[in-house]
């Protein structure tokens, strides 16, 4: 038991409203020709810092 | 007359509410029976652990059972400081060993022997071996209980086995915790291990009751 | 044979194994984490924080065991991102050591706001709470520089995959949550919501709360799983298993507790993969077979339980239908000979593997320095390699 295996926390559902801030973030780091994964992207960044 | 042994029952059964109930009437007086209370509640505390060995409660049930211990100390310590009537009380030490940050396991353990009428001198998480002759020493303890969840924690314990035995103090040295096996065991010289909180609570009481 | 076939091959070696056919060899799954940054003559802090080293240290491992397969190919170390960010990380290392800090991010109280909305909870509660009120407004600089980490991370990810490739190793099971990595509710409540302390109280002071935010996940979050996976109509021979699972959170239950939070959502669950055909792996903390008695109706190839603390041989006896994988433990790899380990080795295979339903592999996640000694982890692996029963 010495590791976090497989415990991290899902972001995996779909959500439609965006907290306030979260768009301002995403458009000062994300470059132009990533926008179309956006989402995506945050996702997986809000989990590593979530649970990193 | 208050009905200890429905306390017992209710302690047992973990129910909260009657816990609570129980025990503020105790305190209606002043809580003038209340190390009557408080032993029933350490009955109680058997009849979990029991139950516990039986297979009906588990890990989470002991973990709870903490929780209303605790609870049941908070409401009943306003009459119980002073008394002393308790008698002499076997002293041991308990800790997370070295490098290792888990305490769950460490705290049902303890709540557990303090039910038992054990004085545990808790020294806490990620506790260096010289901490624990140190304290030893001082305070002329005779039993140790090593606890750790990591792999890496038995290491920590042997080094912590290693400097009791160096130090020529006259020890009993159970490990506890996912990672500790009879063969862990033989191998860095504790006297026993255990899986479970209720062997451990076992052992500690057999030695006790040698010294 | 080329990296490709030999990742069919190997794919096909485990799928068969789990599915209790007999192998011409025991395929050899490696539980093995941070152990191989000590093999290969570094320090945890160096590899923590540097891709190189991690990428070294792990062909380092690759080019000295021969395995089948392995659990992590240095992909966790996400460190760079969250310290780029600044303070709040719930990881610790040093040169020897990895730990977490325990945390939990919702009380009883807040565990259905989480489930209403994940990114807002987290934006709006766990991030203010691990990095400070202020967090989102740090200085542009600071996110520009954590995306960078973050970009890096992610390449390196994809790096290592090709390096997976290219040693012919498959994955173990899909990890995207629509093709089957699933986290069962009770999981994460107890893992990351609520942690162990609070999970265990709850269920005894507001098991309705536990029941509607199962019920919740359940119609939300797998639902749509349970629908992909009778979509895919089959296995997916790109990976080992068609899930993999932890199990975690029975280890607090009492019977009548995992009867009820457990037990049916897990069916469920087993339910949809038995009736397409797929197999699961299922990784148990801790000790399963007090609860031998659910599992032992289902037919053999749908389970394989990766056992920590149960003994194999009683586990064998008990649910003859789920096939094993794990057995050699990390005692006997840290403490004993290399002949001691090989005839243990040999025991395993000869006794769980004679007639498949056997995956040789390490009964816990060797992680740190003592965890096991190089030359038993050598031995023990060419001999898993050359036996054939």
């Amino acid at each position: 038991m010495s590791w976090k295996i497989g415990r991290k926390t899902d972001m995996s559902k779909k959500y439609t409203s965006y907290p306030e801030g979260y768009n301002r973030v995403a458009r000062d780091i994300i470059p132009w020709y990533m926008r179309p994964v956006k989402d995506m992207l945050m996702r997986l960044l809000i989990t590593i810092l979530v649970d990193g | 007359m208050l009905d200890f042994d429905n306390l017992v029952d209710v302690m047992g059964d973990l129910d909260e509410d009657a816990m609570i109930e129980i025990l503020e009437g105790v305190m209606e007086d002043g809580g003038s029976e209340a190390e009557k209370a408080m032993e029933a509640c350490q009955k109680g505390m058997e009849k979990v652990g029991s139950l516990f060995e039986e297979g009906e409660y588990f890990v989470g049930d002991l973990i709870y059972a903490g929780e209303l211990m605790t609870q049941a100390v908070e409401i009943l310590t306003p009459a119980l400081v002073g008394s002393e009537s308790a008698g002499p009380k076997t002293k041991m030490i308990l800790c997370t060993v070295k490098d290792d940050l888990h305490d769950i396991g460490k705290n049902i353990v303890r709540s557990m022997l303090e039910a038992a009428g054990f004085d545990v001198v808790d020294l806490g998480i990620d506790v260096a071996p010289e901490k624990v002759v140190e304290v030893a020493k001082e305070q002329n303890i005779k039993i140790v209980a090593l606890s750790g969840v990591l792999t890496l924690a038995l290491d920590s314990m042997k080094e912590t086995v290693d400097a009791i035995r160096a130090a020529g103090l006259d020890c009993k040295i159970i490990i506890g915790g996912a990672p500790v096996s009879p063969e862990a065991c033989a191998a860095m010289g504790a006297d026993e291990w255990a899986h479970s909180p209720q062997k451990t609570i076992n052992v500690c009481k057999e030695w006790a009751a040698e010294a | 044979m080329n990296a490709k076939e030999l990742k069919a091959e190997r794919v096909r070696l485990f799928r068969d194994a789990a599915n209790f056919k007999k192998t011409e060899r025991i395929p050899h799954f490696a539980n093995v984490v941070t152990w191989k940054v000590f093999d290969a003559g570094h320090t945890l802090d160096e590899a923590m924080t540097n891709f190189d080293v991690m990428e070294e240290c792990v062909l380092h491992f690759l080019d000295k065991y021969p395995i089948d397969g392995i659990l992590d190919v240095g992909i966790r170390n996400q460190f760079n991102v969250t310290e780029a960010f600044g303070e709040g990380g719930y990881y610790y290392y040093d040169k020897e050591v990895i730990g977490i800090h325990d945390h939990a991010h919702c009380t009883p109280e807040t565990l259905l706001e989480y489930l209403d909305d994940p990114i807002k909870y987290a934006w709006e509660v766990i991030l203010p709470k691990k990095y400070g009120e202020s967090w989102e407004k740090k200085d542009k600089a600071i996110w520009k520089n954590t995306f960078k980490e973050y970009m890096a991370y992610i390449k390196f990810i994809l790096h290592m995959a090709k390096v997976m490739d290219r040693y012919g190793l498959p994955g173990l099971s899909p990890n995207n949550p629509m093709k089957g990595a699933v986290v069962p509710a009770v999981e994460i409540m107890m893992s990351d919501l609520l942690g162990l302390q609070q999970f265990s109280v709850a269920m005894r002071r507001s098991p309705e709360l536990l029941d509607t935010f199962i019920q919740r996940w359940e119609v939300e979050r797998m639902e749509p799983i349970y629908q992909k996976i009778r979509d895919a109509k089959g296995p997916n021979y790109k990976y080992c298993f068609d899930s993999s699972i932890l199990m975690l959170a029975h280890n607090m239950m009492n019977k009548k507790q995992f009867e009820r939070f457990y037990w049916p959502y897990l069916k469920k669950l087993l339910d949809v993969y038995a009736e397409n055909k797929m197999n699961i792996r299922i990784f148990t903390e801790g000790s399963v077979l007090r609860l031998a008695e659910y599992f032992k109706d289902y037919p053999k190839g749908l389970l394989t339980f990766h056992i920590e603390q149960d003994d194999p041989f009683e586990f064998r006896e008990a649910l003859p239908n789920v096939a094993i994988m794990g057995g050699m433990t990390t005692d006997l790899l840290s403490n004993g000979t290399p002949e001691e380990c090989v005839a243990y080795a040999k025991r395993l295979c000869d006794e769980l593997g004679k007639d498949g339903g056997f995956i040789f592999s390490e009964n816990k996640m060797v992680s740190y320095r003592n965890d096991a000694r190089s030359e038993n982890m050598l031995a023990v692996n060419e001999f898993v390699r050359d036996y054939r029963i």
